[in-house]
């Protein structure tokens, strides 16, 4: 899965479950600025790990991430480098 | 620090099965209209009747709040809301330390418990999702509030059964009068309408049948033929201050918060005993420097069932001697139920109600009051144009703490009625 099949999971997670419009979610909008906080991503977390059967083993994002910063950190973790 | 003994009440507001806001629960008190409803439980095939708010939040919140926000919390933070918006307030952050909120709740958020026990038990879960433990913890109610309207001091929850509200009011009482705060929002909030919720009190035998008849008429206190507590949900808050922090903000009041008194059982953890019952009820008025004759109205704690309301028919007697025999007496959860951890507030609020708007609200459905709760009972029709001066409003928790608080009609200050629209500061 490359990080643009990432980004575009995450979008339709947020937009789901937290009624985030997909074109607020480009990769440089950031959590904080979109009302979207640690538990969110969390939940997001999940969706992902049960949709890919796999866990995310580190998701140390840096403060106040972007969402392109968070696709990075979740590919580091399926390239299996976290 | 600044003390006084003067606090009065300039905001309320109510999510509740009489009434979404003020306006709604004056015409149900002065109807005796019942909003108690046939309720299912999900998973249960039992029907209870029960206090039922009609309606649901969901469209209050956006989805990125609604996954930290158990029912009860919005109906607190609805609640909440107005009472402050009724006071003329929104952002306490300039207050700092010095306003605080006093909540009182019983499950909290018990439809996310039952909700999470489902998924740990049933689908084997062994983590929940993240925001179950922040929708379900007991002080969720309080905190969301102080995020909400930025109260920085003392934030604090009573689980005191269902005296909670009523304990959170009288030490919001304290600690203005102590000089600690200048302002407090308190009050409760309960969303038990869970099967978990409804069949461990169900487990009890406490619980009444709905009415053939009239599902409404299904809660009878103080009635001979009466059959059991009815479960009921809502929140509702007040705002309390100084009279002098009032007065400088140039807002009227509704009625001071003149006494409070709390006393426990120490006797049982479901019995209540007479004796601690008087107890709260004696304290208050002391607190409120006031001799029993001097109350023009009580409302009472009962529940409808059997044991509990002989027993407080004897505690008024004993902590009002003679006045018992003429002071008026009514417990209006015949047309709201029981809610729980809001239950102390409310009546509270219809207690300030019935000096502001001089009517004596009623004890629906008793057509044959029960010899042994022999009061001078308000029993079905309320009674209008009563001057009501000064009024007592009385719960009781189990495991036994008791509370009263006592309202008067506040001579100086502006008088406030909950037909007014809202001030703006």
């Amino acid at each position: 899965m490359d990080k643009a099949d990432i980004l575009s999971r995450i979008q339709t997670s947020l937009h789901e479950r937290f009624g985030l419009e997909v074109d607020q979610l480009g990769e440089s909008a950031r959590l904080r600025d979109l009302g979207v906080d640690s538990l969110h991503v969390v939940e997001i977390m999940l969706d992902l790990e049960a949709e890919l059967g796999t866990s995310l083993v580190d998701l140390s994002f840096p403060p106040n991430p972007s969402l392109g910063e968070v696709v990075a950190v979740i590919a580091r973790n399926l390239a299996g480098d976290a | 620090m600044t003390s006084s003994r003067d606090v009065v009440i300039t905001g309320m507001g109510v999510v509740s099965p009489v009434g979404c806001d003020m306006e709604e629960l004056v015409s149900h008190l002065s109807t005796a209209r019942s909003g108690i409803r046939l309720c299912t439980p999900r998973g249960l095939s039992k029907t209870f009747p029960a206090g039922v708010v009609p309606r649901t939040f969901t469209d209050v919140f956006t989805k990125l709040e609604l996954p930290t926000l158990d029912r009860c919390q919005q109906m607190a933070i609805i609640a909440a809301r107005q009472a402050i918006a009724d006071a003329g307030l929104g952002d306490f952050s300039a207050y700092k330390q010095r306003a605080g909120l006093y909540y009182g709740t019983v499950r909290g958020g018990a439809e996310t418990e039952q909700n999470w026990y489902e998924q740990l038990l049933v689908e084997r879960k062994e983590a929940s999702r993240p925001f179950t433990i922040m929708a379900l913890m007991h002080n969720a109610g309080a905190a969301q509030i102080s995020i909400r309207h930025q109260i920085l001091g003392p934030v604090m929850t009573h689980s005191t059964a269902c005296a909670s509200s009523g304990t959170a009011i009288g030490e919001a009482l304290r600690a203005i009068r102590d000089g600690y705060i200048d302002i407090a929002v308190a009050g409760g909030a309960e969303a038990p309408l869970t099967p978990a919720v409804m069949g461990a009190f169900d487990g009890t035998r406490a619980l009444a049948a709905p009415d053939k008849s009239d599902v409404g008429r299904s809660c009878r206190p103080f009635a001979k033929d009466r059959a059991g507590l009815v479960l009921s949900e809502g929140a509702a808050f007040i705002v309390l201050e100084s009279a002098e922090h009032a007065r400088r903000r140039g807002v009227p009041c509704y009625a001071s918060l003149a006494g409070y008194g709390v006393a426990s059982d120490g006797y049982h953890i479901a019995s209540p005993k007479a004796e601690g019952e008087a107890t709260a009820m004696r304290l208050a008025l002391e607190d409120a420097g006031l001799m029993p004759a001097e109350i023009d109205y009580v409302n009472a704690h009962a529940t409808a069932t059997k044991g509990g309301d002989m027993v407080e028919a004897n505690a008024i007697h004993m902590a009002f001697g003679e006045a018992a025999k003429t002071v008026p007496v009514s417990s209006t959860k015949s047309i709201h139920g029981h809610l729980m951890g809001a239950a102390s507030v409310l009546e509270l609020m219809i207690t300030v109600v019935a000096i502001t708007e001089s009517f004596l609200p009623a004890t629906a459905y008793l057509d044959e009051i029960d010899s042994q709760c022999e009061l001078n009972h308000v029993a079905n029709s309320p009674i209008f144009d009563r001057q009501i001066e000064r009024a007592m409003s009385f719960s009781a928790g189990f495991g036994g703490t008791n509370v009263a608080l006592v309202v008067s009609k506040h001579r100086e200050m502006a008088a406030k009625r909950p037909s007014i629209p809202v001030l703006s500061k």
